[in-house]
């Protein structure tokens, strides 16, 4: 740390002198402290999945190897409220059946993402259930210290590389580091 | 693994540019930290500020006087980095060039065959959740991007 301290003198307690905690307080989102210039430690890692994920890329594992000691929890959302319509306008045999079939692909997709982690000496957790993939992944968000969200989670794209509506709004609103991949 | 970091002179930027030297010492990676000074802002910052002080008969000084500051200040910031990537023995560069900031850090993705893009989660105006540079490079990228907060 000897490092960056003397790097925050220089920057910022030589040049503002005896102001230096009323201009810390009053323009804190220009200034980066020392207890802000510190190595993220990726321990917990949340990855969000749906019907609209299919692949993830090589150069994404090969990220998540640069982490020490982390722990993956891999959760497989199926959206509620599209099961709710489905109850109500075609019956609730008809919500089972699409619930199942997306629930099959999920845990397909569960089945093959693990095992790549694994294969890397990575610890895997996995989840399935029916919810809402924006609000959910927001308030688990908070419980790790990076989440990686697909470009297609939620749907909705156009090519390619478009970003979904729900990755980007994910990416804007969460208070934790994110890849988007 | 080559790493691209986009350096804009704010402290997320320095944030996710120590965040990335760790990653690429943990995997032996190559590493371009890339800045953009976009003349449009500095023209857009002396204009505001001759406003502000009645002063707009000095806008061009203004406006130079933004540009060297700025160009200073990310040079300082790209020399620390630089130190700091030799201290470790890194395979690595700093970049500074001058244009449009969208136009000129995806010229310099397509060109660097890079397999992760890491930025700060905002920009100079920090109230702007992820920064507008995010929506305006995101799509065109086809790594991941690691966004550090």
């Amino acid at each position: 740390m000897e490092y960056f301290k003397s790097l925050i003198n220089r920057k910022f307690k030589d040049v503002v002198g005896s102001r230096y905690k009323d201009v810390l307080k009053d323009y804190r989102e220009f200034l980066l402290t020392e207890e802000e210039i510190v190595l993220c430690d990726f321990k917990r890692i949340l990855i969000p999945l749906d019907i609209f994920v299919s692949e993830v890329p090589e150069d994404f594992y090969d990220l998540l190897t640069a982490f020490d000691e982390t722990e993956i929890n891999l959760v497989y959302i199926t959206d509620s409220d599209v099961i709710s319509i489905i109850n109500d306008v075609l019956g609730e045999d008809a919500g089972r059946e699409y619930q199942a079939k997306k629930e099959n692909y999920g845990r397909g997709l569960l089945e093959k993402i693990s095992g790549e982690l694994e294969s890397r000496g990575i610890t895997v957790n996995r989840r399935l259930y029916a919810g809402r993939k924006w609000d959910d992944v927001e308030a688990m968000s908070e419980n790790y210290d990076l989440v990686a969200v697909s470009k297609s989670f939620g749907g909705g794209r156009g090519d390619e590389n478009e970003i979904s509506p729900v990755a980007q709004r994910l990416v804007q609103q969460m208070n934790v580091s994110s890849v988007l991949y | 693994m080559k790493i691209l970091v986009l350096l804009d002179g704010s402290k997320w930027s320095y944030k996710a540019a120590i965040n990335a030297i760790e990653i690429a010492k943990k995997k032996d990676a190559e590493i371009t930290i890339f800045s953009v000074i976009d003349k449009d802002e500095t023209r857009a910052a002396a204009f505001y500020l001759c406003r502000q002080s009645n002063m707009c008969d000095l806008v061009n000084e203004h406006e130079d006087k933004i540009y060297r500051d700025l160009k200073k200040s990310i040079g300082e910031d790209l020399n620390e980095l630089t130190l700091n990537m030799n201290r470790m023995n890194l395979e690595g560069r700093s970049k500074i060039v001058e244009g449009r900031r969208d136009e000129e850090i995806l010229k310099e993705f397509e060109s660097g065959d890079y397999s992760l893009v890491v930025m700060g989660a905002f920009g100079k105006r920090s109230n702007i959740r992820v920064g507008t540079l995010f929506n305006g490079i995101s799509t065109a990228i086809n790594v991941p991007i690691l966004i550090i907060r």
